[in-house]
Order: C-alpha cells, then structure tokens, then sequence
C-alpha cells in the first residue's frame, strides 16, 4: 500500500467514527473504493467523501453551535464585567425594568445601603439569564425550534432583529441623551440594558441552531401552566411599568413561540408571514425615506401605502390559509385554516413593525437626525398596532378561506355515510 | 399549485443507469463514472434511493485481494417500476445517461 493510500485508509477510520452508526456503512463504502479512482480524480472523490462525511455527521451545524456558544460565553463575560463595576443605585430608583435589575445587581455588590428588594432583582436577573437557554431548548411552549429551515430562519432572524433595535434604542440613548422609556437615563444604565438583551437575543438565536435531541424531557401540564402564569404575571408587570421592555420581551416570546415545534405552524405560514412583513417594511421605507421625497412629491402613493399596509396581512394570512391540505373532517379544516391566516396575519404586522421602527430609529443614529423625545410613543404604537392590525386582517382573510375550502352545512343536511363496500365473490 | 417532482435531474441519471442492467450489482464508483456524478452528489442520492426502498445494497462477500470489499447496489422490484416510470416521463436524462456512457467507454477504449 503506498503512501497516498495509507493516508486516504488513516482519514476513512477517523472520519467513519463521526458519522452516526445507522449511515457509517455509506461513508465506508464511498472510502472503500477511493483506492480505486484514478489518481487525478481521486482528490474530488475523497473531498466528494468528507462533505458526505460533514453532512451525516451535523458537522456544519455542530461548529456554528459551538461558535455561537463561544460567542455567548464571551458575551456573558462582557456582561458580568459591566454589571461588576456598575454604578450604585441610586436612591428612589424602584422601577421593575430590565434596567433597574441590572444596576440592582450591581448595587447588591458595590453599594452596602442596598436594600432587600435590589437583592432579590438581581437574584431575578442571574436565574433570568440562566434559565433561557434551558427553556428555548426544552420541549414546551418556546421550544425547540421547528424542524424546518423556514422556522430556524424566523427564529434566527427575528432575535437577531429585536437585538438590532435594542442595540439602536441603547445608542440612541448614549447619543441623543433620550431612550424609548418614559424617564431619562444615564448611558451606562443603557448600554448596560443593550448588552444584556443582545444576551438573551443571542442566547434565543444560538438555542434555535442547537438540534434538539431524541427522547428530550417533556414538560408536564403544571410545569407549562406554571410557567405561563409566571410569564402572564411579569408580563403584565413590566407593561405597567417600562412599557418599551415589555413590548420587546413580547416579541421576543412570540418569535420563540411561532417558530417552536408546539406550534404545529406550516412553514409555508411563517414565511408569507416573515415576508409579507420584509416586503412591507421594504415598500414603506423606501417611500418613507427622507432623502428621494417619494410621499412628498406624490401625494397619492400615501392611501396606496396605507391599502397595502392594511392589503399584506390579509393576503398573507389568506395564502397561507390555502396551502393547507385538505382533510377528511371539514371542521378540523377550518380551525387549521383559521389558525394558520390569523398566525400569518400577525406574524406580517409584528415584522413590519419591528423592521419600520428599527428602520427610522437607526437612520435617526446613523445621521444624527434629532428625536423629538414627544414620539416616543408613535413608535410604541407603531410595535403595538402592528401586530395587532395584521391579526385582525388575518382573522378576516381566515375567516373567507375557511368559508370557502369547507362551506357550514345548513341546519338539517343530511351527513352523508360512505357508501358500503361492493360484495366480495 | 405545487409541483411534485420525485426525482431531480441527477438521480434520474443514477436510475438510468441501474436501470440498464438491472439484475446486476453496481458498485459506486462504476456509478460515477457513467453518470459523471461526484461521489459527494452521487451518495446522498443512493443513501436517499435506498431510504425510499428503491434500492439494495451489500457489500460484497468475498475479501478481494489488493483492495477494500466494494459496498453494491442493485433497484429493487419497487425501485425498477418507479424508476421506468420516471424515466418514460423524462427521455432526456435517458440520453444524457447513454452519451456519457459512450463517453466513458470511448475514454477506456483510447486508453486501451
């Protein structure tokens, strides 16, 4: 055996033990007769082989997980060094926000007048951070992921999307001396913010990649209603109190929880839903921009803007509605269409939303432009309505597919029974 | 409306040719080499015809002096039925398969 051929003999053994055993046979077989390819040929077929080899073995997928899990241990670490050092609490500082959770943490360290409560949000944020990547892996309400590239493009992107305007709100803070909160801040406070949520939007997207494996514990039905009700209760209380940090854990659980595997969502529906919202951010920040005046100088392209605002959800809603296969039982058809264009509607409204504020917000830090501190709450509005004016078109377009595919049965229609079998002779 | 497309234009070249001799075992390499296929596109196709219970595969019995035992691959009675019927529809891949076959056979004679 010469040399060339010891060497492609060495590669097959090592290869072969990455590759799960149910294919090992076929990444022996194409190693087998690599000795027989002509020499010129035999660089592809054994490159040819380690791709196969890469492809069995989630390879590609292994290395961005571990690469992401590098990423997030050098990101926890940047974030434990900025809560170390932060500054003390300041007195009379006793708003819930992800904000005042962090300088809490902080105090609990560096200021000993540091009361009970602060002890416990910091407590709060340490089992936060903690226990995300456990939930978005586990099997429940927010994971894991689908099992379709669609749902882990959703996912990946919507996180990335939601770290992007976290990181925008932190430097607009830092730059124009105003964040989407109702009080003012200092720029540590939220740089400190934007950090931690890039955290736990990173966090959400490396979970997202990481392949759930076989036999994963289920959750239970008191483990889900008890963390439902702790999700509803801190929810509610974060609107009460910073409402910009409860609509943005708002999005985040809704891309988490449309793109889980409980879901049951087609991908066909997350992705008119995630495209009809691209194109809709798309189409309102081009005619929107400042720089071509295209609403300025063409008046009627508003109302158009306005009807395809209005028009996408719907027609989201409604092609998803229709890619669904049809079924034996005409109600479960229904209930599946209905559910798959409401999802869809939505899905479009909360993309849009979430890309047209990140859009104005950025182009606002990108050039200096000035904020007007008085519309904060247009783009509070614009996160909130959004995904509610796409629900309500999708509801419509739900409710005229489902009609369509599979028409009520007036009171009194007979139900009709299969036909029975021909006599066998 | 979608469109169900069971085979792509290079597995229908892999069924061309197990399909030309279809009582006989092919090894992976005598595959490639009529089809023009590289082994990483010409495996996950096998892998996935033999998922699909178109096609066997063993290795074979006897230890060969000099080289490795050869994995070989044969259509099964499913995979033949379903493979005539997806090449009657697709001519084209059947001439693709015979010109790189003259192909290769011209390349081995020249070499002879």
């Amino acid at each position: 055996m010469d040399r060339r051929n010891r060497a492609i003999a060495w590669l097959a053994r090592c290869s072969v033990r990455v590759v799960p055993a149910e294919r090992r046979e076929w990444a022996q077989a194409v190693w087998a007769e690599a000795g027989e390819v002509p020499a010129r040929a035999r660089l592809f077929w054994v490159a040819g082989g380690l791709w196969l080899v890469a492809k069995e073995a989630g390879m590609v997928r292994r290395i961005g997980y571990w690469l992401g899990v590098a990423a997030l241990a050098v990101a926890a670490a940047v974030v434990i060094s900025l809560v170390w050092r932060g500054a003390p609490v300041a007195p009379g500082f006793r708003s819930v926000s992800l904000r005042a959770i962090s300088t809490g943490a902080a105090g609990v360290y560096v200021d000993p007048r540091t009361t009970g409560e602060y002890r416990s949000l910091a407590i709060a944020t340490v089992l936060l951070l903690a226990a995300l990547p456990w939930v978005a892996r586990r099997r429940g309400v927010f994971g894991p992921v689908s099992d379709n590239a669609t749902a882990r493009m959703v996912r990946v992107g919507g996180c990335a999307a939601i770290c992007v305007l976290v990181l925008v709100l932190a430097r607009l803070a830092q730059t124009l001396g105003e964040n989407l909160g109702t009080r003012p801040s200092s720029p540590e406070g939220a740089i400190r913010m934007g950090v931690i949520t890039a955290y736990l939007a990173a966090t959400c997207a490396v979970t997202a990649l990481r392949w759930c494996p076989r036999g994963a514990t289920r959750l239970g039905e008191e483990e889900r209603t008890v963390i439902a009700a702790v999700a509803i209760f801190v929810g509610f209380g974060l609107l009460l109190v910073d409402p910009a940090w409860w609509l943005i854990t708002a999005y985040a659980a809704g891309f988490l929880l449309v793109t889980a595997r409980g879901s049951r969502l087609a991908p066909a529906t997350l992705a008119f839903g995630a495209g009809g919202g691209v194109a809709v951010a798309l189409i309102w920040y081009l005619a929107a921009s400042t720089e071509r005046h295209f609403l300025e100088s063409n008046p009627w392209l508003v109302p158009v803007v306005f009807v395809m605002a209005f028009a996408t959800p719907a027609a989201a809603g409604a092609a998803a509605a229709r890619r669904i296969p049809e079924r034996d039982d005409p109600q479960a058809l229904r209930r599946e269409c209905f559910r798959q264009s409401v999802t869809a509607g939505m899905l479009t409204g909360a993309t849009a939303s979430l890309l047209i504020t990140i859009s104005v917000l950025g182009t606002m830090v990108v050039d200096h432009l000035q904020f007007n501190p008085h519309s904060t709450g247009v783009y509070l509005a614009v996160l909130l309505l959004g995904p509610l004016l796409g629900t309500i078109m999708g509801t419509i377009s739900g409710f005229v597919v489902s009609e369509r595919r599979s028409p009520p049965r007036p009171e009194g229609w007979p139900v009709q029974t299969p036909a029975p079998a021909p006599p066998t002779i | 409306m979608v469109r169900d497309r069971e085979f792509s234009k290079q597995t229908l070249l892999v069924l061309a040719t197990l399909c030309a001799r279809p009582q006989g075992w092919r090894h992976g390499y005598d595959i490639a080499r009529e089809t023009g296929l590289k082994s990483g596109t010409l495996y996950p196709i096998l892998m996935r015809l033999a998922d699909r219970g178109s096609l066997e595969a063993c290795w074979e019995e006897e230890q060969p002096v000099g080289r490795p035992r050869r994995h070989l691959y044969r259509l099964t009675s499913d995979g033949l039925a379903r493979g005539t019927a997806a090449l009657a529809e697709a001519p084209a891949a059947v001439g693709m398969a015979e010109r790189q076959r003259r192909a290769v056979a011209g390349i081995a004679r020249s070499g002879a």
